[in-house]
């Protein structure tokens, strides 16, 4: 109404002939043409406005900028010429479907060569399947193929006797594959692996401890734990079982993230970042920064340094961050010169609908044609960019993994976990070894190890008995170089065992068997890659256990104390239940 | 049933039997202040174990959300014990809440009302046909108390308020939790016509001490008569919850002629809940015990003393007047000597109750005040060596008192008590109150000295039988009549001598840390511009969310460029927010427009002054008795009134 009447007036005292009888659109046209005709356009070089925190949304973005270029135009005969960069920054594309089918066909090689116990082939293959799925997190939504993955090189790296390092990723895979456990696939997994994988997965169900806190750096990203869909990015995972587990964080055309999360009795925090940095260098440095509602020198110097290089006749350069609030969109410009002096020029709240521009651009513009004819700076230090902007916080919900992890589906698994027990009988072992297979080298890494199977086994022979006689040899030096009078220390330690030997009594060797048979069992099946010696030891040791027995005691010992606790519970207060109806009735 | 259940479970090994009851709850309105049920638009249900001993119920409580126009909601499988009869044995209370917001999360602002039941612990807490009633109380407003179960059954308008048996001010209310209910006793009362009683010069109607007892049932919202206490009636005497069950009713003053001569009252007594419960089976029973002399020949008597109790056991009692002298027409008057404090009074007492808790005795502690006094404040305090009491304001024969001091070694034997002194008040203050709000200390108004104007000065024989000309004679503590505006110095005397200062302190400290609270003057939709400056004989309460109601008494207030001091409706309720800076106004009852009014209590009966205010459970409160003025207790006019109408009600809902 304001700008009607100056038009008006404007108008009056250039066409003083002209009534103002006349229609509005004829003065406003009149007064538009003598205003082009009296102000000069001044070129201005406007670097994109920055969102800080993903507050708004690009659209909006464009249509402020136009709005204020517009109005910047009208009202201080400014030319806006906007520049862009090229951030190198492209959209994130998901290679699924090419890399599945690839996949695929890894893990049924690494299948094939577990049942043919060519191991360390099936390691490799497999490895290769849980790099490149770390490396595509998207995937983990699903963990299949990632933990019957996981599965074969635990299988592969056990049966070569790498104990620490089979029990390092059962840690993953208890957590994570319970699942996928029973569908294994046709790998052939041998009865060792799979009680040890039943005793890891009992174990991680028994126990809940720890704390995720998982964040994402965009809204709306979905949490994946261990395949299971927990709902959107920030979550409180309570009740975890201290141990390995699967993160994966997604969002579409996002880069998604995983991680293998260790898991204490500690509260760990996991950052997820989906948002590529910004490419392009010193800018992609500095607009990432003025994104995150900082502005500093190095921006500044950027600003001036673009405005010498690709602002033409421009001798001012903006720059500056954009926000919206609700409806309010906020606006912070900084104005720099090609000597790198900077000023801050006033902060804009504008309405959706941009209504208000002109009167908020007041100061904004008179002080920008000031600059234009003279630039009188400061030098900038490190500042926020839009001030008064509070960074818009998600409330972490809070979820306890225990009532997950024992619902469902998993409530099954958890229990067959329990259930199975370390030492359950009457399973067949789907493995057959060979008698005469050779003892493989633990010292050697596994694709030598691999190579010595395919190499001729007479020349190997002849090369050990050549290791043995040189060895002899060695020997009978050393016992010729002895002093007489002092014992072959290997005789005297052989002797000294004979003698206890004959001193222990042959009741109590029986006691002391019976009692290491499983911690001897157990220590055979950590080095099962050796023989078949620990297998036969393993069975035995069962065969020990009386089931029946115990389970009889439990049941007695159940009953007595479900018994004498009801009795108790009579005797004090029995607890019970009211079931209340509440009603009302309304006054007329 | 339950022995079955016992057999079963130890046959079948694991077999599990939990036996229910069904319990009816029904919502109430009061007998007036219903209209904001038309705004009300959710209600929640809440059902909480107040004690929190009850490790079956997830956080201490379960709740349910619903429409207001469902008229119901319900909540079933609500874990709870049962006896081996299948009596109720777990401590409960059902809150009700009301929004004009339809989302069931409401904010404080939008709560249109709350409620509270009394407490449920037993079976025989319940109605005798199972029921419980839920008070359903406008937020921010007090109604007259109600008969709950004629509300329920649709019942409206004065026909179901209710009234105490007999109308008393300068009486106790004391809520017992071991029943639930409130023990009323003693005070002054308006003479029935004819009767002969006092009556002071220049006063139309006579007044008495009230003998009799009765006990406020909040579960139903009635009274119960109870047998008349042993000794007679008294009044300004102390009512001590010692433990949850028993009461010690000790001292006072009584009438001894028709022309208005007193006795102060060397005797206590005691209310047993054990004696109630066998009265109601058995009237020949008694709920009180027998008379207990207060030290030997009733040398510890005292009146308008302050008590509160250390343990289960014990109580304490401090300051007091032991005499009052009436002047040569026999009506007791200003003269500073008739309040006799001198150091042959034992400052601070200390009753014992014994094993059977129906007797006691009274003993002197280690050590007396060191500023004797009457009409003070007891706060109790944690300290490092174990709980303390201050001792806070009150008046001696000469002045206010500003001195605190305190009370150590409470776990100690009673000549192990000592009285140390813990700063100064400022200003000193008498007719105030001292409440304790989260960890700080509130003192509320009062009188900074006595009013006595300059036709008093030097002056002991002021002529008390021409009321409203020239001098203080009826605020009952002291028998002091107040002067109209048209008395000029004397008016000016009484509105200087007003507190206008609300004193913080915070307890943690080991001396006092006197700072003034503010005032919030904003006139916005929740407060209202405030006009009281100070309050004298008024009550206060702590309420849930660190907040403080402070309501009623002898109003200082400002209207426009005047001030004025009445017992008028001017004295609205405030609610004072404690926290790291006190402010305390005046708040509206939350329904905007014309309907806005402030937090007061009801009608006619909204001032009133020597009445109590008692906190039952849910933060509901009860006014009981007082002195009422509308036109009775203007300025110049004695307050002679003395109301049977008893409010309920509860503040604005602070979170």
């Amino acid at each position: 109404m304001i700008r009607k009447c100056l038009l008006l007036t404007l108008c009056a005292s250039l066409a003083p002939g002209v009534a103002f009888a006349e229609e509005d659109d004829f003065l406003a046209d009149a007064v538009v043409e003598s205003e082009e005709e009296k102000k000069p356009t001044q070129p201005l070089f406007l670097i994109p406005l920055q969102p800080v925190w993903k507050t708004i949304e690009p659209g909006r973005i464009d249509e402020a900028i136009k709005n204020i270029a517009a109005e910047l135009s009208e009202s201080g005969g400014f030319e806006v010429e906007q520049y862009n960069p090229r951030l190198g920054s492209t959209a994130y594309e998901d290679p699924e479907p090419r890399l599945k089918q690839r996949w695929q066909k890894e893990i049924r090689m690494a299948e094939n060569n577990t049942r043919k116990r060519r191991f360390s082939q099936a390691i490799k293959s497999a490895g290769r399947v849980v790099r490149q799925v770390m490396q595509n997190p998207q995937h983990l939504r699903d963990p299949s193929i990632y933990c019957r993955s996981m599965i074969l090189v635990a299988e592969g790296e056990l049966r070569r006797g790498r104990r620490n390092k089979t029990m390092s990723i059962l840690d993953i895979v208890a957590s994570s594959c319970a699942e996928i456990f029973d569908a294994k696939g046709a790998a052939e997994l041998s009865d060792a692996f799979s009680d040890l994988l039943a005793d890891a997965i009992a174990e991680v169900r028994r126990r809940s401890a720890g704390t995720l806190v998982v964040q994402a750096d965009e809204p709306g990203a979905v949490v994946f734990l261990n395949g299971a869909k927990l709902g959107n990015a920030p979550l409180i995972v309570r009740n975890l079982p201290p141990s390995k587990h699967l993160l994966a964080v997604v969002k579409a055309g996002h880069k998604p993230f995983g991680k293998v999360v260790k898991v204490g009795s500690e509260e760990v925090r996991v950052q997820a970042r989906l948002t590529k940095p910004l490419g392009g260098g010193a800018i992609g440095r500095v607009f990432t920064e003025m994104r995150d509602n900082r502005i500093s020198p190095e921006a500044i110097k950027l600003a001036a340094s673009l405005l010498s290089k690709h602002g033409g006749k421009a001798t001012v350069a903006l720059l500056g961050g954009i926000a919206k609030v609700e409806a309010v969109i906020k606006v912070s410009v900084v104005a720099v010169d090609r000597k790198g002096q900077a000023v801050r020029l006033k902060s804009m709240s504008i309405d959706e609908d941009f209504l208000g521009l002109a009167p908020e651009m007041l100061g904004f513009t008179e002080k920008l044609v000031n600059l234009s004819k003279s630039f009188v700076g400061t030098k900038f230090k490190g500042q926020t960019l839009v001030e008064g902007l509070k960074q818009p916080e998600q409330q972490a919900q809070p979820i306890k993994w225990a009532s997950l992890a024992l619902g469902g589906k998993r409530k099954s698994l958890a229990q067959q976990g329990n259930s199975r027990g370390p030492l359950k009988r009457g399973r067949k072992a789907p493995m057959r070894r060979e008698a005469t297979r050779p003892r493989m080298n633990l010292d050697e890494k596994g694709e030598q190890a691999n190579r010595r199977d395919e190499e001729d086994p007479e020349a190997r022979r002849a090369e050990r008995v050549d290791r043995r006689a040189a060895d002899r040899e060695a020997r009978e030096r050393r016992r010729a170089e002895r002093p007489k009078d002092r014992p072959d220390p290997r005789r005297s330690r052989a002797k000294r065992a004979s003698r206890e030997r004959a001193q222990a009594d042959e009741p109590r060797k029986r006691r002391q068997r019976s009692r290491s048979r499983s911690t001897r069992a157990r220590a055979q099946i950590d080095e099962w890659g050796v023989g078949n010696k620990p297998r036969r030891l393993r069975k035995r040791s069962r065969s020990r256990v009386n089931w029946p027995l115990i389970a009889g005691a439990s049941v007695v010992g159940a009953g007595v104390i479900g018994g004498g606790f009801a009795l108790w519970y009579s005797l004090a207060a029995t607890p019970s239940a009211v079931n209340a109806s509440v009603s009302w009735s309304i006054p007329e | 049933m339950n022995r079955l259940c016992v057999v079963a479970v130890v046959a079948g090994g694991l077999m599990s039997c939990s036996p229910t009851l069904d319990l009816q709850i029904e919502g109430a309105f009061m007998c007036v202040n219903r209209d904001y049920q038309r705004n009300l638009s959710t209600v929640k249900i809440q059902i909480i174990d107040p004690t929190g001993r009850n490790p079956d119920l997830a956080d201490g409580q379960r709740s349910v959300s619903g429409t207001f126009a469902e008229r119901g909601l319900s909540l079933p499988a609500i874990p709870v014990y049962l006896d081996e009869a299948g009596n109720l044995d777990s401590a409960m209370q059902v809150r009700w809440y009301g929004s004009r917001s339809t989302n069931a999360d409401f904010a404080p602002e939008d709560l249109m009302g709350y409620g509270s039941s009394a407490h449920i612990w037993h079976t025989q807490d319940l109605q005798p046909d199972g029921t419980v009633y839920v008070p359903l109380l406008e937020a921010g407003r007090f109604s007259p108390t109600t008969d709950l179960a004629q509300s329920a059954r649709g019942g409206s308008g004065q026909d179901i308020c209710t009234q105490m048996i007999t109308g008393r001010y300068g009486h106790t209310a004391t809520y017992i939790p071991a029943i639930g209910k409130v023990l009323i006793v003693g005070g002054r009362g308006v003479c029935a016509s004819g009767e002969r009683c006092v009556t002071a010069p220049g006063e139309s109607r006579g007044i008495r001490d009230v003998a009799d007892a009765e006990l406020f049932d909040p579960a139903t919202g009635t009274y119960i008569p109870l047998p008349s206490p042993p000794a007679g009636g008294r009044a300004f005497h102390s009512a001590t919850l010692i433990g949850d069950d028993t009461v010690l009713i000790a001292g006072g003053r009584v009438f001894i002629d028709e022309n208005g001569a007193e006795d102060v009252l060397g005797t206590a007594f005691v209310f047993s809940t054990s004696g109630y419960i066998n009265w109601l089976s058995d009237t020949t029973q008694r709920p009180w015990s027998e008379v207990i002399n207060m030290g030997p020949g009733n040398a510890y008597r005292r009146a308008d003393h302050a008590a509160v109790s250390v343990d289960s056991r014990r109580a304490v009692l401090v300051g007091g007047i032991s005499d009052v002298r009436t002047d040569a027409s026999g009506y007791p008057n200003l003269r500073l000597e008739i309040v006799q404090l001198t150091n042959t009074l034992p400052g601070v007492i200390l009753f014992d109750l014994d094993q059977d808790r129906l007797s006691g005795s009274f003993k002197s502690v280690g050590t007396p005040l060191q500023k004797p006094r009457a009409g003070a404040r007891l706060a109790l305090r944690n300290s490092n060596n174990g709980p303390e009491i201050l001792v806070v304001g009150g008046y001696d024969a000469g002045n206010a008192v500003g001195a605190i001091e305190v009370l150590k070694n409470l776990n100690g034997e009673s000549d192990q008590i000592q009285v140390d002194s813990f700063g100064n008040l400022q200003p000193a203050v008498f007719g105030h109150t001292a409440t304790v709000v989260a960890d700080k200390l509130v003192v509320y108004g009062g009188l900074k000295r006595f009013p006595r104007d300059a036709e008093m000065q030097g002056d002991s024989n002021v002529n008390c039988s021409q009321p409203g000309t020239n001098a203080f004679c009826y605020l009952e503590h002291l028998r002091l009549r107040f002067p109209s505006a048209a008395n000029g110095a004397s008016f000016e005397a009484l509105e200087d001598a007003f507190a206008e200062e609300i004193q913080v302190m915070t307890l943690a400290l080991d001396q006092a840390n006197v700072v003034n609270a503010s005032r919030g003057d904003e006139q916005t939709e929740l407060y209202d511009k405030n006009m009281v400056r100070s309050r004298l004989w008024h009550e206060a309460a702590a309420i849930k969310g660190n907040a403080l109601v402070v309501i009623g008494g002898l109003a200082k207030s400002v209207l426009g460029n005047n001030s004025t001091i009445s017992l008028d409706r001017g004295a609205a309720a405030e609610l004072c927010l404690v926290g790291q800076n006190t402010v305390c106004n005046v708040p509206t009852r939350l329904v905007g427009g014309s309907q806005r009014k402030r937090f007061s209590l009801q009608g006619s009966d909204s001032g009133r002054a020597e009445f109590q205010l008692t906190s039952l459970p849910g933060d509901v409160l009860l006014v009981t008795g007082g002195r009422i003025g509308d036109n009775g207790a203007q300025q110049g006019e004695s307050m002679q009134a003395a109301t049977s109408t008893s409010q309920l009600g509860v503040a604005p809902f602070v979170r």
